[in-house]
This record gives structure tokens, C-alpha cells and sequence, in this order.
């Protein structure tokens, strides 16, 4: 397992860019393909998004922690904050055939990622696991 | 973020340049909301833009929702790289009609 990169911002939408310009970076370190960095980054972006809007209610008083390592052939990002603790079903896709606005966000993430996954926080907050195959 | 906005033929184009994200979402929101309420016919061109969000498709969805109820059109012109892959992944390439440029988008819609 090697460590690529450690993001910590303050839950604000103002950090989002620099965000990704980290997971970008770490992607690239980790030989993802282009298609695929692109994708990562969006699926990250999409989850931080979330976490400001509904975990911390677009306050920026919370932290954003966002790990990013290789592990046995996978990319792994790991994106903890301090904020209220939210249910694993707020992480599940929407089922909906119609043209909705909301929900498209869950849906990118479900589909660039191999994995996700809402890790059990004892301490309270909230820690996401998104893992996906570097190569094809 | 940046946003022009020009006049081609009969299409109020709007044009979305660097990254859309839910920063700045909100301003493209108000504008594509206040083109469509007046009844105008939009293009809104992608080919300065870098980056978008879902934030910034689900605008474009409520906009394209309301261009229905409107009866006007509301389409993509000049998606390419990483925005055009977020139709791709959103599924959202089959909802919306998109054109390489204004003129192409302008002539074929003419037909």
C-alpha cells in the first residue's frame, strides 16, 4: 500500500477546485488512464459535494479529509469529515426513470467507482470509501 | 466561472467558460432560468468549458424541464473532454441535442 496524497479543507464549496486538482494529481501518480483520472475526479468531487451540501448543510465549519493510495492494483480514496453522521442509505442511487435534477450526483459515483462504501465511525462523522481497478 | 452571452440568429447563446461546480452553479442557474422564462431560445455552449459538476447537469435539466413548458428550445453546442463524459455518464447525451458549434446547431435546428 502506498500513500499518494492526504487533502484536509474546511467544508466549503470554495475548496472543491483545489480538490480536484489534488485527486487529479494523485490519479495521475497512480497511472490511472485519462478517461478514468477524469472520471475519479468527478466521482471525488461528486462525493465532497455531498458531504458539504447534506452532511454539513453547506456550513464551513466542519473538516474535509480526502486520502488517496494504491492498494493491490486499486485506487483508493477515502473522504472523512467531523460532520452529523448520515445513514448508508443516503448513499444508495435512486431508482427513477424520470428527468430529475437531484440524485445525479449518487449516480456518477455508483457508476466511475468499483466500490462504495460508508465505513462505521465510532467517534461520529462520516468516512466514504471509494476504490476502483487502475487498470482496465 | 465565467458566462458570455450573445445573440446568433434567433438563439440566445450562453456560453460557460472554466469549471461549473456547486460554487458557482447557482449563477448558471439564474441564467439559463431568466432565458427560458423570456421565452428565448438557448444555446448553451460548452466549448470553454473545462469542468462540470452534477450540480451544474441538474441545472441544465431544470432548465430544459421548464424550456418544455415554455414551448422553446434549449440545447448543447461544443461539449467536449471531460463535460462531454459527464453526458455520457449521466446518460443525459440522450435527453439533450448536442451540436459540435453555434452554426452547426443553428443550421440543423433551422431544417
Amino acid at each position: 500500500m502506498y500513500k499518494q496524497s492526504d487533502i484536509s479543507c474546511r467544508s466549503c464549496t470554495s475548496q472543491l477546485r483545489d480538490i480536484r486538482k489534488g485527486i487529479k494529481q494523485a490519479c495521475q501518480d497512480m497511472a490511472f488512464s485519462d478517461d478514468k483520472t477524469c472520471a475519479v475526479v468527478l466521482a471525488i468531487d461528486e462525493a465532497c459535494a455531498n458531504v458539504i451540501r447534506h452532511s454539513c448543510d453547506f456550513s464551513d465549519q466542519f473538516k474535509l479529509n480526502i486520502e488517496a493510495y494504491e492498494d493491490d492494483g486499486m485506487g483508493v480514496f477515502i473522504i472523512s469529515d467531523n460532520a452529523p453522521s448520515i445513514p448508508s442509505s443516503a448513499i444508495q442511487p435512486k431508482n427513477s426513470d424520470q428527468l430529475e435534477p437531484g440524485g445525479l450526483g449518487l449516480q456518477l459515483i455508483h457508476q466511475v467507482m468499483d466500490k462504495v462504501e460508508l465505513l462505521p465511525q465510532e467517534q461520529g462523522g462520516n468516512c466514504l470509501k471509494l476504490s476502483l481497478k487502475i487498470k482496465a | 466561472m465565467n458566462i458570455e452571452i450573445s445573440d446568433f440568429e434567433q438563439f440566445k447563446v450562453v456560453k460557460l467558460l472554466g469549471e461549473v461546480d456547486l460554487h458557482n452553479s447557482r449563477e448558471v442557474k439564474n441564467t439559463l432560468l431568466d432565458y427560458v422564462e423570456k421565452q428565448c431560445h438557448v444555446l448553451v455552449d460548452f466549448s470553454g468549458l473545462d469542468y462540470i459538476d452534477s450540480s451544474g447537469m441538474a441545472t441544465l435539466v431544470e432548465a430544459f424541464n421548464r424550456s418544455k413548458t415554455k414551448n422553446v428550445g434549449l440545447h448543447i453546442v461544443g461539449a467536449t473532454g471531460a463535460p462531454l463524459q459527464v453526458f455520457k455518464l449521466t446518460r443525459l447525451d440522450s435527453i439533450f441535442s448536442l451540436f459540435d458549434s453555434v452554426e452547426q446547431a443553428a443550421e440543423q435546428l433551422a431544417e
